[in-house]
C-alpha cells in the first residue's frame, strides 16, 4: 500500500522535496483555479495530456485518475459547495513527475487518509447494499501514484504527489 | 442529451455520449439513465464506446443504476476501453457488471 505522511509524520516513499530549488527541474504547469468540479475535471486532463509524452500510457491513465480524485475531492469535502480555489503545480524532475496541490478548504480527516488503498473494493458483488457508490477516491489516489505526502497548515493543505517516470522517458 | 437509445427485442442500449465520465456528468447520466429505464423490464446495456474517462464518480453512477434495476437484473456494458477497463477491475468493478467487448458482441 502507499505509504502517506501528513505533517508530523515521518515515513514517506519519494521525496516530495521542493524541485522548484532544483536546476534539472522543469515547471510543467503552474495554475489556480475556481474549486468547482468541471474545473477538476478540464485540469487533469490538461495536466494529462502536458505529461503524456513522459509517461507510458498506463500511467497516464493513472494520473487523469489519480489528479481528477484529488480536484473532485477538494471541491466535494474540502470546500463542501463553498468558493475557493485550488493551485496545482506540476514539475518534471530528472526520475519523477511531481504535482503539488494546495487548498485552502476544510483538510482530508486523518482516518479517511489513513485507509487501506483497498478498503473500498473488498466487498462480494452478489451484495447489492455492499457495492460502494461513493468513499472510493482516497483508495483510487493512493493506487494512482507512487508517493503521496499530505500537509495540513494553518491556512492551507499541500499534497505532495509523485510519478516515477519511465527509463530515459520513453512511453512504454 | 448525453444518452440515445436503441431498443430491440426488449434489449435497450443506453448510448452514452460523453468523454470523460466524472464529476461534472455523473449525476446527470444517474438521473437520465433511471428516467429512461423507469419501467423497462428487458436486458440493459450502456454502451460506453464513445467514454474515455471514468473516475470514481462516474463508476459510482454505474452502481446507483445498478441498484436500481429490479431484483436479480444485471447491468451490462459494452465498449470500454483500455484505461476504462483497468479502472473497472483496480475497483472490482468488473464482477459487478456483465461486460461485454464491444457492442457486436451483446447477443
Amino acid at each position: 500500500m502507499l505509504p502517506v505522511k501528513s505533517r508530523g509524520q515521518d515515513s514517506v516513499n519519494g521525496s516530495g522535496d521542493n524541485s522548484n530549488d532544483n536546476p534539472t527541474s522543469l515547471t510543467i504547469l503552474r495554475e489556480t483555479v475556481s474549486a468547482t468540479l468541471t474545473n477538476a475535471s478540464t485540469l487533469a486532463d490538461r495536466v494529462t495530456q502536458l505529461a503524456r509524452p513522459l509517461l507510458t500510457p498506463d500511467q497516464a491513465a493513472l494520473l487523469d485518475l489519480g489528479l481528477t480524485e484529488v480536484l473532485t475531492n477538494i471541491v466535494r469535502h474540502g470546500y463542501n459547495g463553498t468558493a475557493g480555489s485550488i493551485a496545482v503545480t506540476v514539475t518534471r524532475t530528472k526520475p519523477q513527475l511531481a504535482i503539488e496541490i494546495v487548498d485552502q478548504g476544510q483538510r482530508i480527516p486523518p482516518n479517511v487518509l489513513a485507509q487501506d488503498a483497498d478498503a473500498a473494493f473488498r466487498f462480494d458483488p452478489q451484495d447489492l447494499d455492499a457495492i460502494p457508490e461513493g468513499g472510493m477516491g482516497i483508495g483510487l489516489i493512493k493506487k494512482s501514484f507512487d508517493s503521496l505526502r499530505y500537509e495540513v497548515g494553518e491556512q492551507e493543505n499541500t499534497m505532495y504527489l509523485t510519478l516515477e517516470l519511465p527509463p530515459a522517458d520513453k512511453p512504454v | 442529451m448525453s444518452i440515445s437509445t436503441t431498443e430491440r427485442d426488449g434489449l435497450i442500449i443506453l448510448h452514452i455520449a460523453i468523454e470523460r465520465l466524472d464529476g461534472p456528468a455523473a449525476d446527470g447520466v444517474r438521473r437520465e439513465a433511471a428516467r429512461i429505464l423507469s419501467g423497462h423490464q428487458g436486458r440493459i446495456v450502456l454502451d460506453l464506446s464513445e467514454v474515455r474517462f471514468v473516475d470514481s464518480s462516474g463508476l459510482g453512477a454505474l452502481v446507483a443504476i445498478h441498484k436500481a434495476l429490479p431484483s436479480g437484473q444485471q447491468l451490462e456494458v459494452a465498449g470500454v476501453d483500455r484505461s476504462v477497463m483497468s479502472l473497472f477491475k483496480l475497483t472490482r468493478m468488473n464482477r459487478v457488471f456483465v461486460m461485454h467487448d464491444s457492442l457486436s458482441s451483446v447477443v
